[in-house]
Formats: C-alpha cells, sequence, structure tokens
C-alpha cells in the first residue's frame, strides 16, 4: 500500500505548482501593464477567503455561490486599489510600492481587529482519489482543474480578445499603445480587475487546504514575486514554467535537505538565474 | 528631480543654516529637558535612521537604482558584531567597528553581480538577499550557530563599565551615551552626505539616473559610478546597523527584515523627496515620532491610522511632500527677511 | 538685524519651544528614568493608555484617588498584540485586574494596566520594558516570545521592575538566572520551561510504550528553533525509556500537506507519533491524518489543536487526535472552573494556552505583594520566592531558576483525546474520570476504524 517517494514529489510538486500558477498569474500580467508590484495582491487573497467565510457562515449561501461573490468581491477591491491608491502614483513607481505595502498592511490590521482571535477554516470538497497509490483530496483536483482552466482563459483572452489584446499593447509599451488609440488608464482599470479576480479565486480555492489568519497573505504574494521574476514580467508562459520550476525544485529540496533551508532554496536559485538571465527565463529585454 | 541652488549670501545663509542649527540645539539640549529615557531611545533609533534613510537616498534617490538589500547590510553589521563577540570574544566596543568593513564587503560581494541589472529587476533581485538571510538564519542547521528566532546575545556597548558605576547613574549613563553617540553619528553622517551628494560625484550619480545610456555617451563610466555609489551607501548602511546593535542587544532577525529596516526609511526617502536629503531628513524625524507618539494616543489602531495618513500624504504628492513644503518655508522666509 | 529678522526668529523659537514643551509632556519621567520603589504614586500623573477589549483606549487624566482606594498603582503589560494570543493573554490581565480592584486593590491601591505591543519583536519589547517602567509600573506580566523575554534581560537590573511571564520558555534564560542572581533576579516564570514541557510530553509517550509495547516513535514538528530543546531532551529520554525514534521531520510554517509526511512515518515501521506546532499547521495536520487514513495514534501539541471549537473547524478530521492543554475546564484548583466560565462568558471564546499563566501572574504578584506588606522590589522577589501561589492553571513554585515546577501537584498539562467532537481527557490518570475509553486506530478492510478500550 505505501509507495516510494518520487510519487509522493511528483503528485505534489504539481499539485503545489498548480496553486502558485494560479495566484502569480494575476499578478504577472499586472505587474507587466502597470509596470509596479502591487504589494496589495497578497490582500485579496484573504478579503476572499474571509468574504466567502462570512457569507457561508452568517448568511448560509451556498459554497459556490459565496465563492463567485467572494471573488467578484476581490476583483472590485482590486479595482478600487488601483484607482484610488495605484493611479495617483503611476509617475512615482517607487512611491506606489509604500502606498500598496501600506494598504497590506491596513487589509491585515483590520482583520486582524475584525474578523476574531482565531483563524477561519472552509470546507474541502470531500472524497478521496487514489493516484499511484497515494490518497489525494479530491480537493486537490478541484485546484488542478481550476488553475488549468485559468491559465487556458487568460492565454486566450490576451491572445484574442480585444481588450487582451490591447493588455499585451500596454504592457509592451504605453507610448506605443497611446498611438495605436488605445487607453492605457482603461486597459489598467481592466488588468487589475483581472488580476483581483485571479488573486480572490486562489483565495478561495486553497484556504480548505489551510486555515486563514490575517497574516496568510504574505507568504503566497512573496513566491509570486519570486516566479515573476524567474519567469519575467507579464509573461504567462514564462509564469508557467516559473512556478512549476518552484514548484518541483522546493518539493524535491524539502527531502533533500529538511524544510528549513528548502523554502528559500528556490529563492537562491532564482538570484543565480536572475544574475546570469536579468530579464527572467521569458521575459524581454527593455 | 531638480534642485534649488542659489548664490550663498548672508540671507541665504540665516535662512539654510539657523533652522538646521536650531534643530541641531534642540537635539542636543533635549536630554537636559526631563526627556523620559524611553523617548530618548526612540531619539537614538530616529537618528540611526536617519543614516539608513541618507544611504537609501544617497544611492537609490539620485540613480533610481531601488536597492532594496539596504536591510541586508543594516543587519549583517549586526551580526558580524555579535559572531566577533561571541565567537572570537573580541569586545563590542571594538567587534563593533571591525562589522563595519566586513558587512561592507559582504554587501559588495553580494550585490556587485547584480549591479549591471537595469530597472525593476535589481529592485527584486536585492529584495531577495534579505529575505534569503531571514531564511538561513531562522533554518534548522545555522540557526544552532546564528542563534534563530531569540537571535545572538552579547554585552551592549559600555555595559561593563556601566556596570562599575554607582546603582543609580548606571541607567542615565548608558541612555545620555548611546544618545549623544547616535546623535553625533546623524550630524557627521548628514554633513558628509551633504558634501557627497551635491559634490562632482553627486551629480554623476544623477546623471545615471537620468539616462544612463547618454551619461555613458558623456563619459561617464556609469559602472564604476553606480559601484562607489553603492559603496558609499552600503558604508552608510553597515555604521547604523553597527551602532543600532551594539546598542541594544541580542541581535535577532528583525534587524534584517524588511518591515522593520527597509520600509521606514524608504518611506522617509519617498515622502520626503527622492534625492534631496533635507526632505528626507527631516520626513524621518516627523514619521518615525509620529508613529511612536500614535501608540499614546490611539493604541492599537496607530498601524491603520499611519498607513492611511502615508497613502494620503503620498497620493498627493507622489514625488515628496516634504520637501517641496521645505522649499515653500523657506521662499516664505526670504520673503520675510527681505522685505 | 532688522525687526522682521528679529520677528522671523521670535517665531521660529516659539515654535520650537512649543515643540519642546510638548514633547516634554509627552515624557513626565524625571531625568534617569530609574524608577524607585519609594516613589508615590500621585507623582506618576499624565496620560495612562489603559487598554480593555470593548474601546481600545481610555484615558484617565488624573489618577489620584478613587473612592475607597489610597491611589492607584500600575502595572505594565508586555504582549504581542498582533498575535490571537497577545489578544487573549489581555483579556485575561484585565480580568485579573478587575477582580482585583473588586475586591479593594493591593495594599488599598487601585491597580491599573499600561500596555505596550511588541509586534511580535524583541525590538519593540525593548523598547516597551523601558515604556512601561518609565510609566512606573510595579511589575511587567505578559512577554509571551522567549526572542522578546531574551531583549529585556539586560535592563530588568538598571530599572529593576520586575517580570512575571507567561511563556518565553527558552532554557537560556533559566541558566542566565542561575548564573548571575543579581542580574536577574528580577524574572520570573508563571510558566515552564521548555525542557520541562518536553518532559510532560514524554511522560505520556513513555507510558503508551510500556502499555502497548510500542518502542518505535515518529516525530513530526516545526522547524523553528523553539523545538531545540525538545529535540535534545527526547533524545535523551528515548534512550532511556527504551523508545527508538525511528522517523523524524521538521516542516514550515506554511506546510501545505501532511500525506507523503504519514506515509514516510508509516513506511519506517513507526508504531505511534508525537507533533509539535506552533502555528495554523494543526488545521492541516488533523486534515491529513483524517484523509490519509493514518492507522497510528498521534500525540503531541499545537496552539489551535486545543480550542474547542478544533473540531468543528477541521470538519471532524481531528477524531482521535491526542492534544496537550497548558489548561483545561476540569477542576484542577478551586479558581480554575471560575476563570474558564468566567472568560467565556465574557469573551465568547475559551482561554487558551498561557492565557491562563497571564490571567495568575496578576494574582500571584498580587498576591506576594500582599505577603510582601510593600510594593519594594526585594520584598515582592523575596515573597515570590518563598510562598507558593494557588491559580487557575495549577499550583506555582518558583525554582532557583526563578521558573515554576512541574509536577503533578504544581503545574502539569492535560492530555485529551478527540472522540466524536468531545475532548476527553485521557492524561494524567488522577484527573481522569471513571469508565474513560480510549481509541485506537486500526484498519479493517482497507478504512480506518477506531478501536475503543477502557482506560486506564
Amino acid at each position: 500500500m505505501y509507495v516510494d517517494i518520487y510519487k509522493y514529489i511528483l503528485l505534489f510538486s504539481i499539485f503545489h505548482s498548480s496553486t502558485y500558477l494560479t495566484f502569480s498569474l494575476g499578478f504577472s500580467m499586472l505587474f507587466g501593464v502597470a509596470k509596479i508590484p502591487n504589494l496589495a495582491y497578497g490582500s485579496l487573497y484573504i478579503l476572499s477567503a474571509y468574504v466567502m467565510y462570512a457569507l457561508t457562515t452568517y448568511i448560509g449561501l451556498e459554497p459556490l455561490v459565496a465563492a463567485l461573490v467572494a471573488i467578484l468581491v476581490a476583483g472590485l477591491a482590486s479595482l478600487l486599489i488601483g484607482e484610488v491608491v495605484v493611479k495617483p502614483g503611476l509617475k512615482m513607481p517607487v512611491s506606489v510600492f509604500i502606498t500598496t505595502l501600506s494598504v497590506a498592511y491596513i487589509f491585515e490590521e483590520f482583520f486582524r481587529i475584525e474578523m476574531g482571535l482565531r483563524p477561519i477554516t472552509l470546507p474541502v470538497y470531500p472524497g478521496v482519489t487514489y493516484v499511484l497509490g497515494v490518497p489525494v483530496s479530491n480537493h486537490w483536483f478541484l485546484i488542478l482543474s481550476a488553475s488549468l482552466l485559468m491559465f487556458l482563459s487568460l492565454t486566450a483572452f490576451l491572445k484574442y480578445a480585444v481588450l487582451g489584446r490591447s493588455i499585451r499593447a500596454v504592457a509592451e509599451s504605453w507610448d506605443e499603445s497611446r498611438r495605436l488609440g488605445i487607453d492605457p488608464l482603461k486597459v489598467l482599470r481592466v488588468a487589475f480587475f483581472v488580476a483581483g479576480v485571479y488573486a480572490g479565486a486562489t483565495g478561495v480555492l486553497l484556504t480548505p487546504l489551510k486555515a486563514l489568519t490575517p497574516t496568510a497573505g504574505w507568504g503566497p504574494l512573496f513566491t509570486a514575486f519570486a516566479i515573476v521574476a524567474l519567469g519575467g514580467v507579464g509573461s504567462v508562459t514564462g509564469t508557467l514554467i516559473a512556478s512549476f520550476i518552484y514548484g518541483f525544485f522546493e518539493q524535491s529540496m524539502t527531502y533533500v535537505l529538511g524544510s528549513g533551508v528548502a523554502s528559500i532554496s528556490p529563492l537562491i536559485l532564482i538570484v543565480l538565474v536572475l544574475v546570469f538571465r536579468p530579464q527572467g527565463l521569458m521575459g524581454r529585454v527593455e | 528631480m531638480s534642485v534649488v541652488f542659489a548664490k550663498r549670501s548672508a540671507k541665504d545663509l540665516i535662512v539654510g543654516k539657523i533652522p538646521f542649527l536650531i534643530a541641531l540645539a534642540v537635539l542636543t539640549l533635549l536630554p537636559l529637558l526631563n526627556v523620559g529615557g524611553f523617548w530618548l531611545d526612540v531619539l537614538t533609533k530616529v537618528n540611526l535612521f536617519l543614516l539608513v534613510t541618507l544611504a537609501i537616498d544617497l544611492y537609490s534617490g539620485t540613480t533610481y537604482y531601488l536597492n532594496l538589500g539596504v536591510s541586508f547590510t543594516f543587519g549583517f553589521a549586526g551580526y558580524s558584531l555579535a559572531l566577533l563577540n561571541v565567537y572570537y570574544g573580541i569586545p563590542t566596543e571594538y567587534s563593533m567597528l571591525l562589522a563595519i568593513p566586513i558587512s561592507i564587503f559582504f554587501s559588495l560581494a553580494i550585490l556587485l553581480p547584480s549591479l549591471k541589472i537595469r530597472g525593476v529587476y535589481f529592485a527584486i533581485l536585492s529584495l531577495l538577499v534579505p529575505i534569503i538571510f531571514v531564511g538561513i538564519v531562522t533554518a534548522q542547521p545555522f540557526s544552532l550557530y546564528l542563534g534563530g528566532e531569540g537571535g545572538l546575545r552579547f554585552k551592549q556597548l559600555f555595559l561593563d563599565f556601566a556596570r562599575s558605576l554607582p546603582p543609580g547613574v548606571r541607567l542615565t549613563f548608558l541612555q545620555y551615551s548611546y544618545y549623544y553617540i547616535s546623535l553625533a553619528a546623524a550630524v557627521v553622517g548628514y554633513v558628509i552626505a551633504y558634501k557627497i551628494g551635491f559634490s562632482d560625484f553627486g551629480f554623476m550619480l544623477r546623471a545615471v539616473g537620468q539616462d544612463e545610456e547618454l551619461a555613458e555617451g558623456t563619459g561617464i563610466n556609469t559602472l564604476k559610478v553606480k559601484v562607489i555609489g553603492f559603496l558609499i551607501s552600503s558604508a552608510y548602511a553597515s555604521v547604523a546597523g553597527a551602532l543600532y546593535a551594539s546598542m541594544r542587544p541580542p541581535v535577532t532577525v528583525d534587524l534584517v527584515v524588511p518591515a522593520n529596516t527597509l520600509i521606514p526609511p524608504l518611506t522617509s526617502v519617498i515622502v520626503g523627496g527622492l534625492g534631496t536629503l533635507i526632505g528626507p531628513a527631516i520626513a524621518n524625524y516627523l514619521l518615525l515620532l509620529t508613529y511612536e507618539l500614535l501608540w499614546g494616543l490611539i493604541g492599537r489602531w496607530r498601524v491603520i491610522a499611519y498607513m492611511l495618513l502615508l497613502i494620503i500624504i503620498i497620493t498627493i504628492k507622489p514625488q515628496g511632500i516634504v520637501f517641496k513644503a521645505y522649499v515653500e518655508a523657506r521662499k516664505f522666509l526670504r520673503g520675510v527677511f527681505s522685505e | 538685524m532688522k525687526p522682521t529678522t528679529l520677528m522671523a526668529v521670535l517665531v521660529v523659537l516659539i515654535v520650537v519651544a512649543g515643540l519642546v514643551g510638548f514633547l516634554a509632556g509627552q515624557m513626565s519621567v524625571p531625568p534617569g528614568g530609574v524608577v524607585t520603589t519609594t516613589q508615590t504614586v500621585a507623582q506618576t500623573t499624565t496620560k495612562t493608555v489603559t487598554q480593555t477589549v470593548t474601546s481600545y483606549v481610555t484615558t484617565s487624566p488624573t489618577p489620584t484617588t478613587t473612592p475607597g482606594f489610597i491611589g492607584t498603582i500600575k502595572i505594565g503589560a508586555l504582549l504581542p498584540l498582533n498575535l490571537p494570543i497577545g489578544q487573549m493573554m489581555l483579556n485575561a490581565i484585565q480580568m485579573a485586574v478587575d477582580e482585583i480592584n473588586a475586591e479593594g486593590g493591593v495594599l488599598g491601591y487601585k491597580v491599573e494596566v499600561v500596555t505596550y505591543d511588541t509586534e511580535w519583536t524583541g525590538d519593540k519589547a525593548n523598547a516597551g520594558y523601558k515604556y512601561l517602567a518609565e510609566q512606573g509600573v510595579k511589575v511587567v506580566v505578559g512577554v509571551f516570545g522567549s526572542h522578546e523575554a531574551l531583549a529585556i534581560m539586560d535592563l530588568l537590573q538598571l530599572y529593576e521592575v520586575p517580570v512575571i511571564a507567561s511563556g518565553a520558555v527558552s532554557d537560556a534564560i533559566d541558566s542566565m538566572v542561575l548564573q548571575n542572581y543579581n542580574a536577574y533576579k528580577y524574572w520570573f516564570r508563571a510558566y515552564v520551561n521548555a525542557t520541562s514541557q518536553a518532559a510532560a510530553t514524554w511522560d505520556l509517550l513513555a507510558y503508551l510504550s510500556r502499555r502497548f509495547g510500542w518502542t518505535k516513535l515518529a516525530w513530526i514538528y516545526e522547524d523553528l528553533p523553539w523545538v531545540i530543546p525538545h529535540a535534545l531532551y527526547g533524545q535523551n529520554r528515548s534512550v532511556q525509556e527504551g523508545v527508538s525514534i525511528v522517523y523524524t521531520k521538521g516542516v514550515p510554517t506554511d506546510v501545505g500537506s501532511f500525506t507523503d509526511i504519514f506515509a514516510q512515518a508509516i513506511a519506517s515501521g513507526a508504531q505511534y507519533i508525537t507533533w509539535q506546532f506552533s502555528g495554523t499547521e494543526d488545521y492541516v495536520f488533523a486534515r491529513d491524518y483524517s484523509l490519509g487514513q493514518v492507522p497510528l495514534l498521534a500525540v503531541g501539541g499545537g496552539t489551535f489543536a486545543m480550542l474547542d471549537a478544533f473540531y468543528n473547524q477541521t470538519f471532524g478530521a481531528a477524531e482521535g487526535l491526542i492534544c496537550i492543554s497548558w489548561g483545561f475546564p476540569i477542576p484542577i484548583t478551586d479558581k480554575t472552573m471560575s476563570f474558564y466560565n468566567k472568560y467565556k462568558s465574557a469573551y465568547g471564546t475559551e482561554p487558551i494556552f498561557t492565557t491562563w499563566y497571564a490571567y495568575d501572574s496578576v494574582h500571584i504578584w498580587a498576591e506576594a505583594v500582599r505577603k510582601a506588606g510593600s510594593f519594594d522590589v526585594n520584598a515582592v522577589i523575596n515573597a515570590l520566592e518563598t510562598n507558593v501561589f494557588v491559580g487557575a492553571a495549577g499550583v506555582y513554585e518558583f525554582t532557583k531558576s526563578h521558573t515554576s515546577v512541574l509536577a503533578p501537584n504544581r503545574i502539569y498539562p492535560i492530555y485529551f483525546q478527540w472522540q466524536g467532537g468531545k475532548r476527553v481527557v485521557v492524561w494524567p490518570f488522577r484527573v481522569v474520570e471513571t469508565g474513560t475509553k480510549l481509541l485506537l486506530p486500526e484498519i479493517v478492510n482497507g478504512t480506518r476504524v477506531w478501536r475503543a478500550i477502557p482506560w486506564p
């Protein structure tokens, strides 16, 4: 019944990588358009999870409906952050670094004061499936399929939809896109909303597997940061590749080195990659 | 970012130097004015953070290469001090001095390969360095030697001497000596930074920030300028780190965590106005003291209030409000004097 | 100098003077900051930040004599208020202070709480201790993290304000008190040290080994330095008890899955599991323990696994887990149930972990002051050293290293097993109810079932 460890590494690398992927996609796309990392991105992750918790616990909504509402709320919150906080600072990118960070601290502190003292949990998608003799919660498959769907839809959106194409154009160059008759600020609004939806979706998908505390947004944010640096800012394919490299490297290092060093080993890898290839794996040289 | 330059005249001297001297006089005399040890302690910290603020402003504020690894340099100086003291038995007074070149050397060695990287990737890379350092210090095999969460304990600066004093004077002696050391470091640091910032070298740094290719075209060796600028910046952060750590053992990862030792000075630089030196210096005192005062006024809500305040200030004037205000105040004063 | 120049200089001077006055008003303590114990209470006026749960800030402008009291005395709470545990400990401290005031205060003085938020950093703890000492507090309670405690140890001798900590389990502190008594005698821990924590866990592990003949143990822990004393103690004790630790695994606090870890533990031939966590790993652990149908008994400790809501929060996955609890609603002393019920009705949640000890630490201090008959530091320290204190979590007796004694009739944890949503106490035996059953996991036809055996 008990199988050797390589199967575990393989399976859980794929699962973990897919969670990294869903979260990093929105971050990367927004980073590409705005040219600025949105450090309040992790707050949207916790926001959607808290909203879903509140809707299911206090109002008694169906989990699916609650999840959709929560994701929408995260998208709108992201839009609001973009309008109020990021837009005035676009001329001064460094200042956005501080303001978005301040927003993240406000969210954290707010939930700490308002949402009580305990971590919250959300129900897991029920059932267990055996893969290669390994028991795996069906929730992991839900995450895997959702992240695949989200990756494909973003790729299609960027490639075929008019708005998606404008996003790519703006990410390429703001001045160039203005000349093509695209309003970069309008595109930025769309990018903020889509990014918020992706962060929110990760929140409602991933929280059932862990417990949620007000500080839970920081870990994913740093991971997304590292993955985007590795994959190249704004590159969807790069994010896909980088997520899987990150996931596999982290999971296998856990077995080689123990968890303490393993959590930072991908970061060291990224530093080495960036020194030799500063624009990331799939990024363009500016 | 243009800086206001005017011909020196007696008028400017009055307007320019007198506020500086008054500020200096106030800071020098504060300990004699019934200032409790807690506030003296806060001011000591703020004085030392001025050096970190200047470190960021001198390099990142002029070249626009955002070096987020400053907190690594700061903390590394603290850890070098503690390691020299704990494992080699060197007294804190000397290990503090040794720690400074060690930390500068390691910062250069680690971040030098990244200096050729441009734009946002340099910022990302430099931010990863302190995060990795925190990971290493708290990870299992290394934490045994580096103290892990609890940190490395050592004798704080002048503690042996203080113990030889009568009990009632000990604390006063330590607090006053720390305060005046930090004040001296802040004043000397600021004067030197000002000289560098507006020297020929300072203009080369600014030229790199404006347009690197153009600067190269005019015959500036941009890499050399960046390396020297980085060296100066690291020296500031190292001095600040070594002094700060020597005054409050144990050294812990708190020294390296960007939220503690990077974000407050970086905020000062942005609120103060990049590359203006005087703006960030004033902002450094205003912001850090405001944060401490808020605890007495609104307790736990201070984080939210402070962050909202920051957002509002930065959103109104992303280029930095303090320097603008300073220039306006000078204009106003000059107007008053010329009547 | 022109008149306008003079005016401008005057304006600047007035502004500066105003600023200085404002700052001086903030800093009311005389220079030197050495808080002498003979200082009268009325001297320490100005603002006091008192924290209650409903309103975060209430200011008492002039804490002069309240009817029925001679005056007011302050105690300091140095806590990481950004963590849930810090908030809970503050609630408990406030509750204890209210009780003391309702009984007429300490030596006729009304007690007030001044707080400072350490934000879970040693640096802020250091600043906070100074802040509290300069507010004129007579004792500092709280102090939860070892790193926070270590950051204030060298200040104790300088300020001479004693600390009664609840938490900060590092053994390094104990050896400091032993080695340099004069410098560190101000430190007391109304809780046990890390070695004692490990010893309590191993008492049960050793008993299970003797009872069921289990000799192979798997150890899963959070990969943080606080676990090191557990490892060191476990290495020695396991040899003594004839148990071999066949599998060890450290996990990061944000671990996502235990499925593989359980599989490896089983593959290593382990017969039972022990675990130590401080973060939210408990939830993931319980989920995968149930999901993977792990057929091994798991005995251990986690902050959140102690909670009464844990079973529902894990949607029943916690079934069969044996968890440590350092404060439990069974009548351990005559104060236990009254504190538990009062806390629960006031705040809606259970007091967990060091919340019990924070509550007790205030009463211990008050008791010591009453025994000493004064607020004098040395007299209070002497009273703390020479007396035994009955608290809600157990009975406190301080050792030479100023930590609480771990013993069945002093401070001792409770172990309970999750059985159908209820916490059934299974250890130590003197508090186990008759008719208790222990659930043992077994694999029947590929699924895990729980077999109930009479216990003890």
